[in-house]
């Protein structure tokens, strides 16, 4: 029974994680650009809930509409801030060098950090949205929570569309020609803008998504509480493979599957140092598999 | 005839940059401004960490967010080494029984931090260093994040979250001392065959292993040092700080560090400094704006926050319109006689040319 619901946790965990990595990984596999600012897309989603404003208490905005309306405002939100980065800081900077866009990246990120610290405050805030899916669900003697069943459920939904997008649709193409050799796809016909705005679009749509699931799990707003989860799908996206959607995903699992392992296996001392442990768990991963569990001929260095 | 002779001007660097520093401390001192003094101090302490911080990412080319936690382990080792004895009995009865019969003076002190740092350098460099670019730069930042969650929950040694307060105090001069040190030994590292082989590797790694290079021992190598480095300047920080706290060594820091070295130029050992010196300046002044300052008639001031977002601009606005930094990756040189076409008598300026490629 304890083992059941240990893989019930590790599917939920890992699910949020992946979303994030694939957030990530969508950004990466087009532009070569790993985005720090993707986990303070997830910091935004959350505080559109909210009136905007320094007080200690939170007072719904968006979190007080209907839930389809809420989803949809979230979704929104984060989506135009996701494409307006691209526009002001990523689009000039197109040409430079990885290791270039990882530091703006950087320096985004921070700067949105302190944007929303300006507007709402250094304290965190309490939000309850979403209550009834924080009630556990009995099966077989099992105690489930709703709301592990709906992120295991709504990341399996979003993993078939966007798998469907990628390979039935004519932007879906374009993208995985674009992951597989830019300047070539470019040559062929495909719009270099489009492709990187559709990349933003949807990694902005995976990140309102796990704001929303994020705030119902946690009910807690504070002005970096992206940075954890940009972390692990950081560590995902590198142990899944980078450059592989499909290792993105591979990655969040394995990183959900560890961190709910160590939780279970450590001694109760040490287990509020647990990420430690699986930040150690991932780099010996790596040392087994350099290129990651999912390896893309893309990526290799040609000579 | 009146072009240097290769040492000499070779040498032109590290003198210059040492210069450079000692008037900046002369002049603070002179100044007899505590405030002013205090900031000094803490630019030597940050300038030990920036540089030590070059010392990896400018040689090898590889982006590290993982610096400041060799930073964290300075400046918590100089707290158990130096700390009075009474205090870490009570606070830290989990540190080996040797450190609760031993308290050192500051200079040792900063030395075994710096001892430590690179210990733990060398240990993680053999599992980090494997991995190539952007996966090595994540691998340093989970780095980071390991020694912050494993130090915000080690109480019995770190005191966990809270603050470690009585630290004893380091003079300026000191302190300017360390970095003229760390300036000299980034220097002779750069100048260094090992160091030659790891620039080498950065700008090609493929033909750089194909003349027998072993990069990942040249970059284990120039890890440790940096490590080192960064382990004394944390110490440093510590010091002058007097109290420290596990929050410190987290986003933030890695920000504002990283930021020097991309401002002034990631590789070259002149755009380190000079990136110290500019990034301080301008929170300096961020920070009087912050606090209000009259411009004549106006009175300007800026809501809090405004310092870190003028430094995160900023850093945007140097990334895009000069890439390389302001100093471009060139070293500083003497200053030249005539202009002449041929550019660069300094086997460092030449070197610094090269990278241009």
């Amino acid at each position: 029974m304890y083992a059941l619901q240990l893989v019930v946790d590790a599917a939920s965990l890992g699910s949020l994680y992946a979303l994030v990595a694939l957030g990530i990984g969508l950004i990466f596999g087009i532009m070569r650009l790993i985005n720090f600012a993707q986990g303070d897309f997830i910091t935004l989603g959350a505080y559109a809930l909210i009136v905007p404003s320094a007080s200690a208490t939170a007072t719904l905005l968006v979190g007080a509409w209907p839930w389809p309306l809420m989803v949809a405002g979230v979704l929104l939100v984060v989506m135009a801030v996701a494409l307006a980065t691209e526009r002001a800081a990523f689009r000039p900077m197109r040409q430079a060098r990885p290791a270039t866009l990882l530091i703006a990246s950087f320096a985004v990120s921070y700067l949105l950090q302190h944007l929303i610290l300006m507007v709402h405050g250094s304290r965190p805030k309490a939000l309850s949205i979403g209550a009834a899916l924080d009630e556990p669900l009995v099966v077989a003697g099992l105690r489930i929570l709703k709301l592990d069943l709906v992120v295991t459920g709504v990341t399996v939904l979003l993993l078939v569309l966007l798998a469907l997008f990628l390979k039935r649709t004519r932007y879906g193409i374009w993208m995985r020609a674009a992951a597989e050799d830019f300047s070539m796809a470019r040559v062929l016909g495909v719009r270099a803008d489009a492709v990187i705005a559709i990349a933003f679009l949807l990694s902005g749509l995976l990140a309102g998504v796990v704001s929303l699931l994020v705030v119902v799990k946690g009910g807690l707003l504070s002005y970096r509480m992206g940075v954890p989860l940009v972390l692990m799908g950081f560590v995902a996206t590198v142990i899944g493979g980078m450059g592989s959607l499909l290792g993105a995903v591979v990655g969040g699992f394995t990183v959900g599957v560890v961190s709910v392992a160590m939780q279970a296996l450590l001694p109760s001392g040490l287990r509020d140092a647990r990420d430690a442990f699986v930040f150690t768990a991932v780099i010996l991963i790596l040392l087994w598999r350099p290129g990651g569990l999912v390896q893309v001929a893309a990526m290799r260095e040609r000579v | 005839m009146d072009a240097p002779r290769p040492a000499i001007a070779a040498a032109a660097t590290p003198v210059l940059l040492a210069a450079a520093v000692l008037l900046l401390v002369l002049g603070a001192e002179a100044s007899g401004d505590r405030l002013i003094q205090h900031s000094m101090v803490e630019l030597l302490a940050l300038l030990v960490v920036v540089v030590g911080t070059y010392v990896f990412v400018g040689n090898s080319g590889i982006l590290s967010f993982g610096h400041i936690a060799f930073m964290a382990i300075g400046a918590y080792a100089t707290a158990w080494l130096t700390l009075p004895l009474p205090l870490k009995r009570l606070n830290m009865p989990g540190l080996p029984g040797i450190l609760h019969e031993v308290s050192l003076p500051v200079t040792p002190s900063v030395a075994l931090a710096g001892v430590l740092a690179g210990l733990v350098g060398l240990a993680s460099g053999l599992a980090l260093l494997r991995l190539s670019g952007i996966a090595a730069s994540i691998a340093t930042l989970a780095l980071l994040a390991i020694v912050n969650v494993g130090f915000s929950n080690w109480d019995r040694v770190t005191l966990g979250t809270s603050s470690i307060v009585g630290l004893p105090p380091y003079g300026g001069l000191m302190t300017a001392a360390w970095a003229v040190a760390a300036i000299l030994a980034a220097f002779a590292f750069q100048s260094s065959s090992t160091g030659l082989m790891l620039r080498a590797a950065r700008d090609d790694e493929v033909a750089a292993k194909a003349a027998g290079i072993k990069v990942l021992r040249v970059r284990l190598a120039a890890w440790t040092l940096s490590a080192m480095l960064v382990g004394a300047g944390g110490a440093l920080y510590a010091h002058l700080l007097g109290t420290i706290s596990i929050d410190a060594f987290w986003l933030d820091m890695t920000f504002i560090t990283l930021a020097m070295l991309v401002v002034g130029g990631m590789q070259s050992l002149t755009g380190a400094v000079v990136g110290v010196v500019t990034i301080t300046l301008l929170v300096e002044l961020l920070r009087q704006v912050e606090g209000g300052i009259a411009l004549g008639p106006i009175s300007l001031r800026l809501p809090p926050g405004a310092q870190e977002i003028g430094i995160a601009l900023t850093m945007l606005a140097i990334l895009l319109v000069r890439p390389r930094g302001l100093c471009g990756n060139h070293e500083i040189g003497w200053p030249r006689r005539s202009r002449r076409k041929d550019k660069g008598q300094g086997w460092a300026d030449q070197m610094a040319q090269g990278d241009k490629t």
